[in-house]
């Protein structure tokens, strides 16, 4: 009768349903015992923001403004000192209150000064302790991320696809 | 105390003292009484503690994680005790224009019976508070209170979700009582005596070896989930839908008791359904309390493995199945029942 | 029936006679905006009978944001982080959509490279989408284990995006004219362990949950909707496809490079949970299966046209029309010739779906109604914006 076969496959059901929890019982734990385990985070994760040196141990940036004016949130605010080649930041200050994390900045930056490190633990007690000033954006010995061109793979300053890339767009 | 025939060598030296003290035998029964009283909340708290350290470490295996993993050393065996010591040093919220008697007892006749069944149930063979020759009777009338309690803790909270859930865990509790009693009346009928002592007594083969018995011990075990609203049947707590239903208001250390209470009760049942059907503490080479205990964390654990893999019933469908499949199936298992022992 | 029903107007409140003789009472509950199963600030008002909802009001915007405003004072690319922030849980769909629409106001033409790797990026994210799906529809039908399963094996899917993008949740994965960057190395492989790591947990999904007795006497037969009601109230997605008509706009109306892609639309006439969840549980294998085909055939090339510094589309609109996890997500961007969008309008599916609530829930049990709202799967963020 269907009744009993009903009965048969809703008990084989329930029986499956045990073994599948069965079996992910003895299986071992996904958890991570943070914080004496952590989790390596991949090479292009976007945490907070470094500036980066160039082979003298000079800051890249220009404190031309691209990174703040193509932020959308407006996280990143820079003071500038001198003209031209000797053009510098003063004062580079993030607002991890706001920085959303999107890269847009590290992409506009025309210098290859900006990148996104792995570092994501930066908890503080207070909102005034989520703007960062140029001495912990610009601090040496960082984990230093990756600019926009690493991200594209580019290693020179024309690479092939940039040079395909114009071909190939219309 | 317990069998009549053969007091414990303990009980005998302890009575024996007192006589010598020369008080009066009445206060004896009644300190004797309050030992044993003593004896088994202590146990009863103890196990809850274990039973809540169990079921967050059995629920984290099944879900591939850790469970309590700090508290206690590696495997967080405090953390009752921190989340009990948090609980006690919680505000305690009365809600304004809360029904205030109802709401101050309700924890307690939820919880009191809980504690109050311990009495008949057999550790070993002769560590029962009090075998009562109408233990299973008593158990089942006990049983009954902690409905009470939950229409209480709904109707006082002033709270619909809480009417609504304290509603369900009355007329789902109404509802398993009957063919729990029934399966249970199938063990009377093959043992002849509504003793617990009598029945483990009765059980050199276990009486889950007895066809009909089986059944009787599938639908108590049903009808135990049902008792404890525990998943499948633990829509009255539904957190995805009444947010904890009929225990929303409490916070603290009178929510506390409600959870006891409700962990008590699951020993409880897991307890009762070894003595029914699973031998009671026989058992070879070991001591019997142990063998009680191993046979009772088995169940328990079973009872757990069920809670962590399926979803709920809704509440019509806990009902329809209570009346319309267990209790037919019930006393159809009492009629083979009686078929099968009076031959 | 052929024609929708129109809707009940809702019995006046207060005492009534039941059937039986006894009075009755009704009930007005209140359950959100904070709620372990609204899946989001949603408040639904609620007219109980007993354990019957005679009537239900969903009352949204708790999660508006402005979201269509802020377009106005932001420049195209710099909107895009915005738009993942509408259906945060398959943002890579949100950023198509927006992206096919803006490239279809400026006429520019995306490299083929891009288009295989945004359709494999989407379809993974697919995946993501619909285990977060499973495991809040398991949750809420009390099967907590069913929540842990499916954020293991969103894991799966998030490592990979976290390897391509670098972000977890909220990615900006795509760009106007492409893709940001191209994939990392070791990103093919990695996808190709996932999913082969993907099936059988899948199949372990299916042991737990679509055979159980328990899970289908909450789910058959519950929440019908009619085709006839998901066309009139303009329901799309796996939503629709579980009342029976086979319309996904990957098949129907192909964009990116969907047409040269082999998949099956899984459609079910029930109408009911059981359905839409079958749906959406084989649109997972589906999108594995897609994923698979654009690793295949994925061709070398530029990720990205080049596109001006100053990105000024020339006056006009455009509305683009993709199927994301929830439907058909609809991205209507008009320019008025400047670097900032004139007007950015979003027509999310949720907020289609959502409204079929209230058909789908007359009649039914409180239990139910949990049970319905979860397999319609919902996002706030895209409903209120």
């Amino acid at each position: 009768m269907s009744l009993i076969r009903d009965i048969v496959t809703s008990i084989v059901s329930l029986g499956k349903g045990l073994w599948v929890t069965l079996v992910n019982g003895v299986r071992p734990k996904t958890t991570i015992r943070y914080p004496w385990q952590r989790r390596e985070v991949a090479p292009r994760y976007r945490g907070l923001l470094v500036l980066r040196r160039d082979q003298d141990g000079q800051l890249k940036c220009t404190a031309c403004g691209a990174c703040e004016r193509v932020c959308p949130v407006r996280a990143i605010s820079l003071e500038a000192e001198g003209k031209g080649k000797e053009r510098r930041p003063l004062a580079y200050s993030v607002d991890y209150g706001r920085c959303m994390f999107c890269r847009l900045c590290v992409e506009e930056c025309p210098f290859e000064a900006l990148a996104m490190s792995s570092e994501h633990e930066y908890a503080t007690y207070g909102r005034e302790g989520l703007v960062k000033g140029i001495e912990e954006v610009g601090a040496a010995g960082r984990p230093q991320g990756m600019t926009a061109k690493e991200l594209r793979g580019e290693q020179a300053e024309v690479a092939p696809a940039a040079a395909s890339a114009q071909e190939g767009a219309e | 105390m317990p069998d009549a025939s053969t007091p414990s060598p303990l009980y005998l030296t302890l009575h024996g003292l007192w006589q010598r003290t020369g008080l009066p035998e009445g206060w004896w029964l009644v300190l004797w009484a309050v030992v044993v009283a003593a004896v088994i909340l202590a146990f009863v708290l103890l196990t809850v503690l274990i039973l809540i350290w169990l079921e967050r470490k059995v629920s984290g295996d099944i879900q591939s994680r850790l469970g309590p993993a700090r508290v206690g050393g590696r495997f967080g065996v405090l953390q009752t005790a921190a989340d009990a010591l948090k609980l006690l040093l919680k505000e305690d919220l009365i809600p304004a224009c809360a029904d205030k008697p109802l709401f101050v007892i309700a924890p307690a006749i939820v919880f009191v019976p809980a504690f109050l069944v311990y009495v008949v149930v057999p550790f070993g063979p002769r560590l029962v508070a009090q075998d009562l020759d109408l233990g299973v009777l008593y158990v089942v009338a006990v049983s009954a209170l902690p409905a009470l309690g939950f229409l209480m803790a709904g109707w006082g909270s002033n709270n619909k979700y809480a009417v609504i859930g304290g509603m369900r865990a009355v007329a789902q509790l109404m509802t398993y009582e009957i063919p729990l009693g029934l399966a249970v009346l199938a063990v009377v009928m093959a043992v002849g005596s509504l003793s617990t002592v009598a029945i483990v007594e009765h059980q050199r083969l276990w009486h889950i070896a007895s066809p009909p018995l089986a059944l009787a011990f599938i639908i108590y075990f049903v009808c135990a989930l049902a008792e404890v609203n525990r998943v499948p049947f633990d829509l009255p707590e539904a957190e995805a839908e009444l947010v904890a239903g009929y225990h929303v208001e409490y916070s603290g250390m009178r929510w506390a008791i409600f959870f006891m209470g409700e962990y008590a009760y699951l020993f409880f049942v897991s307890a009762f359904a070894v003595t029914l059907f699973l031998g009671g503490w026989h058992g070879p080479f070991l001591p019997p309390v142990l063998w009680f205990l191993i046979k009772t964390y088995a169940v328990i654990l079973v009872i757990m493995w069920v809670r962590w893999t399926y979803p709920r019933l809704r509440i019509d469908q806990i009902m329809r199945f209570g009346w319309k499949v267990l209790v037919p199936l019930a006393l159809l298992n009492l009629v083979w029942a009686a078929f099968w022992f009076v031959r | 029936m052929s024609a929708p029903r129109a809707i009940p107007a809702p019995p006046p409140p207060g005492r009534r006679a039941s059937p039986a003789g006894l009075s009755t009472e009704q009930l007005v509950i209140n359950m959100g905006p904070q709620h372990p199963s609204t899946h989001g600030v949603l408040r639904l008002v609620l007219t109980l009978e007993g354990e019957v909802i005679t009537d239900l009001e969903p009352d949204i915007g708790y999660l508006h944001r402005g979201m269509e405003k802020l377009a106005e004072n932001r420049t195209y690319a710099q909107y895009l982080p915005y738009t993942d922030r509408l259906d945060y849980l398959a943002s890579l769909n949100c950023n198509l959509g927006y992206c096919l629409a803006v490239e279809r106001l400026a006429g520019i033409e995306v490299p083929e490279r891009a288009q295989y790797i945004r359709v494999l990026l989407a379809e993974l994210n697919r995946i993501a989408s619909h285990l977060i799906w499973l495991a809040t529809f398991g949750n809420d039908l009390g099967a907590t284990t069913v929540f842990l399963y499916g954020m293991r094996e969103r894991e799966l899917m998030v490592d990979l995006f976290e390897l391509a993008l670098g972000a977890r949740l909220t990615y900006a994965g795509m760009r106007i004219g492409g893709m940001p960057y191209d994939l990392p190395e070791g990103f093919e492989q990695a996808t190709r362990e996932a999913i082969r790591q993907m099936r059988p947990r899948l199949d372990e999904n299916d042991r737990l949950l679509t055979g159980n007795r328990i899970f289908q006497s909450r789910t058959r037969g519950v929440g019908a909707l009619s085709r006839a009601d998901a066309i009139a109230y303009a329901v799309s997605g796996p939503t629709l496809r579980g009342s029976g008509l086979a319309m996904d706009i990957r098949g129907h109306d192909p964009y990116c490079i969907y047409e040269r892609l082999d998949f099956e639309v899984p459609v079910f006439d029930e109408g009911d949970c059981f359905a839409r969840y079958l749906v959406r549980i084989e649109e997972m294998r589906q999108s594995l299966r897609m994923v698979e085909q654009c690793l295949d055939r994925m061709p070398a090339g530029p990720v990205r046209a080049k596109l001006p510094r100053a990105f000024k589309p020339p006056a006009g609109e455009a509305y683009s029309r993709t199927e994301a996890p929830r439907g058909d997500l609809g991205v209507f961007v008009v320019s008025d010739g400047s670097a900032n969008p004139c007007r950015v309008r979003v027509r999310a599916p949720s907020f289609a779906n959502l409204q079929a609530l209230g058909v789908m829930t007359r009649g039914s049990k409180i239990g139910d109604l949990v049970a319905i709202l979860g397999s319609i799967d919902i996002v706030l963020g895209e409903i209120d914006r």
